[in-house]
């Protein structure tokens, strides 16, 4: 059998292929929008950019100037037991009429309960009653934005007893349902398979491809005991064997590197994004020409790398923040009345 | 059953409990009705990672907002009051940067502090930091149209503040300290900053050209601009001002016109709107 999808949906669901990108840090800001360097595209988190006005915006469109610009989201927390505020839905809209970002996306999550926002994407419960609710606010979410919307498979460190489902199957359900798009983070399915003892190559195959719009790519931080989605890091062999193995799948899909903290020089998130470039293209060729780049061996090796060994041990991690550090008064300078101000 | 949206709830009060939860007898039992776990983790060690992120992540923003009030503190001091204060106000926004938003206050009402006044006038200073970094751009007042409201329109006057100012009567000189704090933390190797007296001081937070300036007031000034920035129109402003900084309607009258003309070179005004 093929490994290719065989559906009515178009790929990408129409969507435009940007090729390859990188997230949009603050501490690059100065020498991405000085030197220009060859980038795709850039990807923002729609919250760090939905105030109004002062430094945010401004490098908003700095970045704009130079790069298209798509958006992503952190604070939606769809799956929660709220509905998503519509304050909130209303700035995102706002926000994607400047950017004119070809889909927004968030994720399969929820962040808080009760009026709290824990800041965190929370795995939710795989369950019919949650894959109706997730469909029914997706719907509604693409409507209110007028955008096509997209959300994002999150990684996680625990698991429900009450989950009826895999986590693809409750992820094409909800796409199924409500004609969404995926943002496919391919580290993300490496975290999960080590956290909870699945099968990563499993994860890539059964995924609907063609509502794949986006892929994420990420390094990642082994504790032993299991693996915390730091962002902080270049992307381990086993995720790029299997980024190969969902681009075999999809065709060209835009990839993003996610790099957000211990962020490093401009020079090595390009070549990361090089690099993407160069796995990309292989797998572009060979599924051109109807082969795989990954034998049974490679396979194994991928799941094997997924698989914690006995005896682990735990470190603690610090805390993580998608995105990265956010633009505030401490990066900015300030001046007082009796000094020259710029 | 326990529904999505119950399981939901009771996790997120688990999340913002200050201690380990795998030394919580309740937090065990939920997490092994109700969490997987594996051979690797047991569920409620499953449930802290999320716990100890949560702590991480907003300790970590509050540390970036407010590093004068970490400064003032020292770490151990500052850990306890962060603690307390997420568990005491969590955090409601989706917008991390509106974490700090009840810090002033909870400094405020927080028994046993050393050094209160000058807690409160920091923590004031770095929210209102927090507030002018991202407030909406907003055009300079047009001169044109300030030269053509008529002298007898002045009276009912309503002058639109610009948002991204801030005003704040300091007791300490909070700007200087902060300044000192924030560089001897990154210099390591550098003395202890020593705590100042009382300074009292009436300053203008305001942010021009995204560079945020400290502006020191003259008292009648700032009282005249508190006034406008609450809404008030320019004749009552003035009776308000001049009764709050203990001068005459006459005296305050005379300082009008340089006062006037500093706001309008520096922004603080972008409207003028008149009344009826």
């Amino acid at each position: 059998m093929s490994p290719y999808s065989e559906s009515m949906t178009a790929a990408r669901l129409g969507l435009p292929d940007l090729g390859v990108g990188v997230g949009l840090r603050v501490p690059h800001y100065r020498r991405l929008f000085a030197e220009r360097p060859p980038l795709d595209f850039v990807e923002i988190i729609s919250e760090n950019f939905m105030g109004a006005g002062g430094r945010p915006r401004y490098h908003l469109e700095r970045a704009l100037e130079t790069y298209p610009v798509v958006q992503h989201g952190v604070s939606l927390g769809i799956g929660g037991p709220d509905e998503p505020s519509a304050t909130y839905l209303a700035r995102l809209r706002e926000l994607a009429a400047l950017t004119k970002s070809p889909w927004v996306s968030d994720h399969f999550c929820w962040c808080g309960a009760g009026g709290a926002h824990l800041h965190d994407l929370l795995p939710l419960p795989f369950t019919p009653e949650l894959v109706r609710t997730v469909a029914d606010r997706a719907r509604r979410i693409e409507d209110a934005l007028g955008v096509p919307f997209a959300l994002e498979n999150a990684s996680s460190y625990l698991t429900y007893k009450g989950s009826v489902l895999a986590e693809w199957e409750f992820i094409a359900e909800i796409a199924e349902r409500a004609n969404i798009g995926l943002l496919f983070d391919v580290n993300n399915v490496f975290v999960t398979a080590y956290n909870h003892d699945l099968d990563p190559v499993e994860f890539v195959r059964r995924v609907p491809h063609e509502r794949i719009v986006q892929i994420h790519l990420a390094g990642h931080k082994n504790l032993g005991t299991h693996i915390i989605d730091t962002h902080d890091g270049h992307v381990i062999e086993p995720v790029w064997d299997l980024y190969r193995m969902t681009i075999e799948r999809t065709g060209p899909v835009s990839t993003l590197i996610e790099w957000d903290d211990q962020i490093p020089e401009v020079e090595v998130l390009l070549a990361e994004a090089e690099r993407a470039k160069a796995e990309r293209d292989r797998a572009l060729t060979a599924r051109a020409a109807g082969i795989s780049t990954l034998d049974a061996e490679t396979l194994q090796a991928v799941r094997d790398a997924a698989r914690a060994p006995a005896g682990t041990t735990t470190a603690r991690s610090h805390g993580t923040r998608q995105g990265g550090p956010r633009e505030s008064e401490r990066g900015a300078r300030t001046a007082d009345s009796t000094e020259a101000a710029e | 059953m326990t529904s999505a949206a119950e399981l939901q709830q009771r996790m997120a009060a688990f999340l913002r409990r200050p201690r380990d939860l795998a030394k919580d007898e309740e937090a065990r039992r939920f997490a092994e009705t109700h969490l997987g776990g594996n051979a690797r983790l047991s569920p409620v060690e499953q449930l802290e990672i999320y716990r100890e992120q949560f702590f991480l992540r907003h300790t970590d923003s509050l540390v970036e907002d407010f590093p004068g009030v970490g400064g003032i503190l020292g770490q151990a001091a500052w850990d306890e009051l962060v603690w307390a204060y997420l568990a005491t106000v969590p955090p409601t926004s989706y917008d991390l940067a509106e974490l700090g938003v009840g810090l002033p206050d909870f400094i405020a009402s927080r028994e046993g502090l050393e050094r209160r006044e000058l807690l409160v006038d920091m923590a004031t200073l770095e929210w209102n930091h927090v507030l002018v970094f991202s407030a909406p751009d907003r055009a300079r007042l047009d001169p044109a149209k300030l030269a053509s409201v008529p002298e007898r329109a002045w009276e009912r006057a309503r002058l639109e503040p610009d948002p991204g100012l801030r005003l704040q009567r300091v007791r300490y000189p909070v700007v200087a300290l902060r300044r000192e704090l924030v560089a001897a933390r990154d210099d390591e190797r550098s003395e202890p900053v020593p705590l100042p007296e009382p300074l009292p001081a009436c300053l203008a937070v305001h942010r021009r050209e995204r560079l945020i300036h400290h502006d020191v007031l003259e008292a009648p000034a700032f009282e005249l601009l508190r006034a406008i920035t609450a809404g008030e129109p320019l004749g009552r402003a003035c009776e308000t001002a001049a009764a709050r900084a203990g001068v005459a309607l006459e005296e305050l009258g005379r300082g009008l016109e340089g006062w006037f003309g500093d706001w309008a070179a520096r922004g603080y005004v972008v409207d003028v709107m008149l009344g009826d």
